[in-house]
């Protein structure tokens, strides 16, 4: 008879071995300009790089930004398929910034979230 | 993991009218859902002692606790548990928990067992996206008879009515924005054993939490490690208060841990501290690790049945 505790390693260690392969739900990993900062000169672009691989036409980035600000390029994929790349139309004027994204990672499963940064006068 | 531990009885109608009617209120306010723990911009992460609001596909394998219990001297406990987590639709799911316990006295035997199984049927009634609320409603039941009498199986069934919630605070404004990665998840639950006579109590938990990822993705980068940012320090707080048929302390624990959210699984460790001499001696630990079903396998059993 296998014991308790023998059976919960075989268990954990088959899960283990199983989890290599899957993927999961993206969460934003980081971003340039960084979540929360605060800049001297205005960006060109905005980058996010996620947890997982995109499926990037199903995402969706929004900018917002204060009055006079020029928008936001549609979002494209970047350089690794973890990466979503926004291009800013000029002017982009001082004030706060809020970035808005839903994307879909390659398993189909939804996140959404959202931060904001500065640029100063 | 359910956190309810068997109290005494008594039948407050104030108290079960109140849990009814918040339970009714959530079924009749009900809303979309999302699986993993998710809504809006939060995730809850699985809580050990407490039981999250989430209905999702998941596997807490193993927990492992160890104890020293409330007997004069007290005995050392070891409980090694397990709970399977399946999603009959998007927004029902039911689970089924099952935990072997060996008990240490002083200058006595040791005696092992299974505890009774426990199954939860729970349906999520709210996912308030913009609030990042989200509330469930469940029925626990300890199946009688199914465990092993020497390490405190009942041979009772008892049903447990219980409402889940979990609010985080992302909706306080810019200024508190260092207040905005926290979260409070709970259950409130009355216990009711099918035999006449036995003990009813009520059975409440909560889980401060404080999501560094919530702060690195929404709030402020720090430029902290990724592991870091994977963390989720919290103080789990699981009462048990004998309500009729009974009469006693309130027995509970306070448990301050941490918890690290991966992509497919999460790890948790927490203290356990017995909140009086009813409750236990000393310090204990428990830690777990905690499978993400529906990210591990997205297309077969990670998927809802429904």
């Amino acid at each position: 008879m296998v014991s308790p505790m023998r059976a919960l390693m075989i268990g954990f260690a088959l899960a283990l071995v199983l989890g290599r392969t899957a993927a999961a739900h993206a969460f934003l990993d980081h971003a340039e300009p960084r979540v929360g900062s605060s800049l001297a000169a205005p960006p060109a672009q905005i980058r996010l790089w996620f947890t997982q691989g995109l499926e990037p036409t199903l995402c969706v980035v929004k900018v917002d930004g204060p009055a006079g600000f020029g928008g936001a390029e549609p979002q494209a994929a970047g350089a690794d398929p973890h990466e979503l790349v926004v291009v800013l139309r000029k002017p982009v004027p001082a004030g706060r910034y809020v970035v808005h994204w839903r994307v879909v990672s390659v398993d189909s499963h939804m996140t959404q979230g959202d931060f904001s940064f500065q640029v100063r006068p | 993991m359910s956190v309810f531990h068997r109290a005494a009885p008594g039948a407050l109608s104030t108290v079960a009218g109140r849990i009814a009617a918040t339970l009714l209120l959530a079924l009749i306010t009900a809303g979309p859902a999302a699986a993993h723990g998710i809504v809006g911009d939060r995730f809850f992460p699985a809580t050990i002692a407490t039981d999250d609001p989430a209905v999702s596909d998941e596997l807490s394998l193993p927990t492992i606790d160890s104890a020293q219990t409330a007997d004069d001297p007290p005995a050392r406990q070891v409980d090694i548990s397990g709970e399977y987590s399946k999603r009959l639709t998007s927004t029902l799911g039911i689970s089924f928990d099952g935990a072997w316990t060996q008990i240490d006295a002083p200058g006595g035997p040791s005696v092992s067992g299974f505890q009774n199984l426990e199954t939860t049927l729970k349906y999520q009634a709210v996912a308030d996206a913009p609030h990042e609320l989200m509330v469930s409603v469940g029925l626990v039941a300890e199946w009688g008879r199914t465990g092993d009498a020497r390490v405190g199986a009942s041979p009772t069934t008892t049903l447990t009515p219980t409402l889940y919630f979990g609010k985080g605070a992302g909706d306080l404004p810019e200024s508190l924005g260092w207040a905005r990665p926290f979260a409070l998840t709970g259950v409130i639950g009355y216990a009711v054993p099918t035999s006449a006579g036995e003990p009813r109590s009520l059975q409440t938990g909560f889980a401060v939490e404080y999501s560094m990822r919530y702060l690195s993705s929404h709030v402020r980068d720090l430029g902290l490690p990724s592991v870091v940012n994977q963390l989720t320090p919290l103080v789990e707080v699981s009462l048990a208060t004998p309500m009729a048929n009974g009469a006693g302390l309130t027995t509970g624990t306070v448990n301050p841990g941490v918890l690290w959210s991966g992509q497919h699984m999460q790890l948790g460790a927490e203290a356990i501290i017995p909140i009086n001499a009813a409750s236990g001696h000393g310090v204990g630990l428990v830690v777990q690790a905690h499978w993400f079903l529906d990210d591990l396998f997205p297309h077969s059993i990670g998927r809802p049945i429904w």
